[in-house]
């Protein structure tokens, strides 16, 4: 029973429950999805992680055609994340002497970036420019500051910046447009080929300003999911073992799980760290069909490998953590051997006594496995420039091979001379 | 032993919270979060107005014309970092106006709608004694309208926020700029790095 009161204070959603939602966003049931993220809020997100609950909901709702009830829980994740600057002394040591999860999920860099990315579509679809503005100037801002001290890993988003561009374009502010373009461009160069993504090359017409303009973003795929990787060590057995345990059929918690093993193997070390595990999905690009053309987009954004990237950025600190507390918990049970051992003058009970402490250190040697799951793998993007009028526009799913095995219909859409129409759609199979 | 037992199931209660809720006075001045308040949406309007109302082209058109000018209020555009309700400080703003006694003030495009409105639906519904007729509003001869823009200097855990408020007084006839205010307001914001 003290294992489950110490453990429910590092809840963190588990890889089953992410699958759950991936389930249903492939599914296109995003409502589900949203409903199944509020059932299980207490149960997945402790309360100092409000801002994921907030996160992960919100880009559902985004994705669901809900700008207004998407950007309330985007800007209270925002306030969340601004206030977590404060660091909890007491909470910082206990990533030293339990797991990474007693302090508040330190949202990564690049999802940072993504919510001001997020504001700002929400904004544009409630023909709110200026508060697309507002998230613009924020995120520009942001990233200045990363380039500006940060040497390697997210020092910059091309994508982010390209967007913004737009934004600052559409609110006629050119002097800043021209630097997030500038700024978006020289990213693309540094980052576009080991992020595998292409720099938006849209020609704008010399009769641009008689024309509209209409900018797609489909959101594509899953992205990868962060789970556990376990290594038991039994000094004195030369023993291991290695696991990536999850929460099983019938809810046994990896936490015991991992008490378990080490029980097995006596005076045991366990160590725990996030790894990402890739998800699949078919769908592989998109062509828009208008007026009998069609308009090719093109992948612009890879936050899967942005995901991959932070990880790795992060591992050299986390593994610090995970040696620390596994030399501090064996510290712990030997001298709790000794202190038994003593106090009983019996070997066998300080044996025991070991074995205890040890497992309920393993039990609490937790990976830090939280993450913005429901964004998604990719982002791509085209800009079609029209005459102004009423029309439908198709967006044609393409798997590996080029078959079409899925279609968006954005219906009615009604461009005006010199407008510009930011539409969004998010497939997650 | 009991005592600790005590001890610990009640500990909980030390730190379970509610939120606390006190009542102040309107006119309170109370930065929190180190963002544009309404303190200073007040101020701004509030001495942009009086000096507005001071300067030369005031005397001149009264003198010219006869009369007070009469002054709407456009849009005031919002190039900060933060979402800042600009109805609020326009709304300060044709407040300080009114009560100065100094200008006639007609409706915004936006409340002119609605007016319109009710005036159509006079004209089928109201009696003829008691409706008002179209065409007879009073057509504005000035234009207030501005920009509210902000530079932000961030390191660590400091911040120092900039603002810059500019307001413009257009000639809606000759679209002359008959006055050009500004002003600035600078916050110094730091929060606490470490907690226990």
């Amino acid at each position: 029973m003290g294992l489950a009161v110490i453990c429910s204070a590092c809840a963190a959603p588990s890889l089953r429950y992410k699958k759950e939602i991936n389930k249903l966003l492939a599914q296109n049931k995003i409502e589900s999805a949203d409903q199944h993220i509020r059932d299980k809020q207490n149960r997945m997100y402790a309360k100092k992680d409000i801002h994921l609950f907030l996160l992960d909901r919100a880009t559902l709702l985004h994705d669901d055609g809900k700008p207004k009830e998407s950007d309330e829980l985007f800007a209270h994740a925002q306030e969340r994340i601004d206030d977590l600057y404060t660091k909890s002394i007491t909470a910082e040591a206990g990533t030293l002497l339990l797991n990474d999860l007693t302090v508040p999920y330190n949202v990564a860099d690049y999802e940072r970036a993504f919510t001001f990315f997020y504001r700002a579509m929400n904004f544009l679809q409630q023909k709110d420019i200026i508060g697309a503005a507002v998230e613009a100037r924020k995120a520009v801002f942001f990233l200045d500051g990363l380039r500006g001290s940060k040497k390697t890993g997210y020092t910059d988003d091309p994508f982010i910046q390209y967007f913004a561009s737009l934004v600052f374009e559409s609110v006629g502010q050119v002097s800043d447009a021209r630097i997030s373009r500038q700024n978006a461009l020289n990213a693309y160069q540094k980052q576009g080929e080991k992020m595998d993504v292409q720099t938006p090359n849209f020609s704008v017409p010399a009769d641009a300003d008689n024309l509209g303009e209409i900018i797609l973003f489909h959101y594509n795929g899953l992205l990868p999911l962060k789970k556990t990787q376990t290594l038991q060590l039994a000094w004195d057995k030369a023993m291991s073992i290695a696991s990536s345990p999850e929460e099983t059929e019938n809810h046994v918690a990896p936490e015991v799980q991992n008490a378990v093993y080490a029980g097995i193997m006596g005076s045991a070390v366990t160590i725990s760290f996030p790894k990402l595990e890739e998800q699949s999905y078919h769908i592989a690009s998109s062509v828009v069909v208008l007026d009998a053309q069609q308009y090719p987009l093109y992948k612009v954004a890879n936050l899967a490998a942005l995901a991959q990237q932070d990880l790795e950025e992060n591992m050299p600190s986390i593994w610090f953590r995970t040696v620390t507390r596994a030399v501090v918990k064996q510290i712990v049970a030997v001298q709790a051997r000794h202190a038994a051992s003593q106090a009983a003058k019996d070997d066998s009970v300080g044996q025991l006594a070991g074995m205890i402490v040890g497992m309920l250190g393993s039990a609490l040697e937790k990976a830090d496995t939280r993450q913005w799951f429901t964004l998604p793998a990719e982002i791509h993007m085209t800009r079609i420039f029209v005459h102004p009028g009423k029309r439908d526009i198709h967006l044609l799913l393409r798997d590996k091979n080029g078959n079409i095995i899925g279609e968006k219909v954005f219906e009615d859409v009604i461009v005006r001379r010199g407008g510009r129409v930011f539409l969004h759609y998010r497939s997650a199979y | 032993m009991k005592k600790l037992c005590a001890v610990l199931l009640l500990l909980p209660l030390a730190f379970a919270c509610s939120p606390s809720v006190k009542r102040v006075e309107t006119n309170l001045v109370k930065d929190v979060g180190g963002g544009w308040n309404d303190t200073d949406a007040q101020m701004v309007a509030q001495e942009m107005i009086t000096d507005c109302l001071g300067s030369g082209w005031y005397p001149k058109y009264t003198s010219k014309t006869g009369k007070e000018p009469v002054v709407i209020v456009g849009t005031v555009v919002n190039n900060t970092m933060e979402h800042i309700n600009t109805g609020v400080f326009i709304e300060e703003m044709q407040r300080a106006l009114i009560n100065s006694g100094k200008v006639e003030f007609v409706a915004s495009s936006s409340e002119r709608g609605e007016v319109r409105t009710e005036r159509l639906d006079q004209d089928e519904f109201a009696s003829e004694e008691t409706r008002k007729a179209f065409g007879k509003e009073i057509g504005a001869d000035f234009m207030l309208s501005g920009v509210l823009n902000s530079v932000v200097d961030k390191a660590s855990n400091k911040s120092l926020v900039f603002y810059q408020v500019n307001l413009k007084m257009i000639n809606l006839e000759t679209n002359q700029i008959v006055w050009n205010g500004q002003k600035q307001i600078k916050k110094y914001v730091k929060n606490s790095k470490v907690s226990w």
